[in-house]
């Protein structure tokens, strides 16, 4: 098998197809109410642009369903389910860092005051508690959600956890560490 | 045994799998115990629509009920799936599909440890996100005897299969209806292609005397 690499948002929509045929703004309408676009960034426009992109790679295969409403329905194939099986597998064993603003933040501490960075990451803490509010809140409105994705929230709220306790801890001592008077 | 003297379907994987895994392809009879549930009685002909938005407020309702018992349960949790009770008044308009005649209800089965005051509560957790909908109720509800199948495939492929419960299987078995008609939903329609959605079929029966 040829292998291919897709993007992210080739996979989702490859994966939103594989699950029953669907039309574009069918797909759109999913992509909204999972809150997709969460995770995967994607406009309405660029539906149809990565669609043509997996029809032409031979992925999905569209169809002009008959009827009044001329609209074409896309449907996987066979190399685009071993793609799906293949991107899939890939994705959940591959660890792939994301770059947090902490890392530059952190790295330039120096030129600010003290006072100034320590208010900085007051500030981060305050931003994760929204952060986890908000998903806590977008959790409840998407019931029901089966339980992969459900997971996918406990993800995300270990990761905000752990980088609250990382500032707690860091902001403790970097307040009480002693501070070099500045030149 | 749980509280209230009912079976923990999380406890008693044999009734689970008789009550939620039939085999594929065949008329069984099983014994269906007193089980909680959370219920939604339908109001309005049940199309997708309606019957949609009372299966978003069901599941919304029990959300903290379903994340405790995640918690609780760990790698031993099993969700629950959905089940619509379908009846008339007269079960002619029923077997014709009259929808403006039928009554319908939506529910979930709870953990046993879940009871009217603890759905109560996850109500009242839940209100903001439940807006105006209706709040469902707690009921324990013992279905008895029944005929159930397991289908896989299309929902409008059932008619066969009624046909040939309703025309051949209950009659062969001198048995007849005694409760509502009753569909539970394996799959979820919005992630599952219709040529693999898995629905039991049940209904509960007696003897004809």
């Amino acid at each position: 098998m040829l292998s291919v690499t897709l993007t992210d948002a080739e996979l989702m929509l490859l994966g939103l197809v594989s699950e029953m045929p669907r039309h574009g703004y069918e797909l759109e309408q999913v992509i909204e109410t999972r809150g997709m676009r969460e995770w995967t960034p994607i406009g309405f426009s660029s539906i149809y642009f990565v669609l043509g992109k997996l029809e032409r790679a031979g992925l999905v295969k569209a169809e002009v369903a008959a009827g009044a409403k001329a609209r074409k329905v896309f449907s996987i194939t066979a190399i685009g389910r071993d793609a799906l099986l293949d991107q899939t597998k890939t994705a959940l064993a591959t660890f792939r860092p994301t770059f947090s603003s902490l890392l530059l933040g952190m790295t330039h501490w120096p030129v600010l005051t003290r006072d100034a960075a320590l208010e900085g990451l007051e500030q981060r803490k305050a931003s994760i508690d929204a952060e986890v509010e908000r998903i806590e809140v977008l959790r409840r409105q998407r019931q029901p959600m089966p339980d992969h994705v459900e997971v996918l929230f406990d993800f995300s709220a270990g990761q905000l956890a752990a980088e609250r306790m990382w500032i707690t801890t860091t902001l403790n001592y970097m307040r009480s560490k002693p501070w070099a008077p500045m030149e | 045994m749980g509280t209230n003297g009912m079976i923990d379907l999380t406890q008693d994987r044999a009734l689970l799998a008789a009550l939620y895994a039939p085999k594929k392809g065949d008329f069984s009879q099983v014994d269906v115990p007193l089980l909680p549930f959370a219920i939604l009685d339908g109001a309005g002909i049940p199309n997708e629509q309606i019957v949609g938005a009372a299966v978003k407020a069901l599941y919304t309702a029990i959300y903290p009920i379903r994340r405790e018992a995640r918690e609780r349960t760990g790698k031993a949790f099993v969700e629950a799936p959905l089940e619509i009770l379908y009846w008339a008044e007269d079960m002619n308009d029923l077997a014709a599909g009259r929808r403006d005649k039928w009554n319908w209800r939506v529910q979930i089965t709870l953990p046993v440890w879940a009871d009217a005051e603890r759905l109560d509560a996850s109500v009242l957790e839940m209100r903001s996100n439940l807006e105006e909908a209706t709040a469902p109720r707690w009921e324990a509800v013992a279905e008895g005897t029944c005929v159930q199948y397991l289908h896989v495939g299309p929902i409008d492929e059932l008619q066969t299969v009624l046909t040939g419960l309703y025309g051949d299987y209950l009659p062969q078995e001198g048995l007849e209806p005694a409760g509502p008609y009753h569909e539970i939903y394996l799959d979820d329609f919005n992630r599952v292609a219709p040529a693999n959605r898995k629905v039991i079929v049940r209904q509960p029966v007696r003897q004809i005397t």
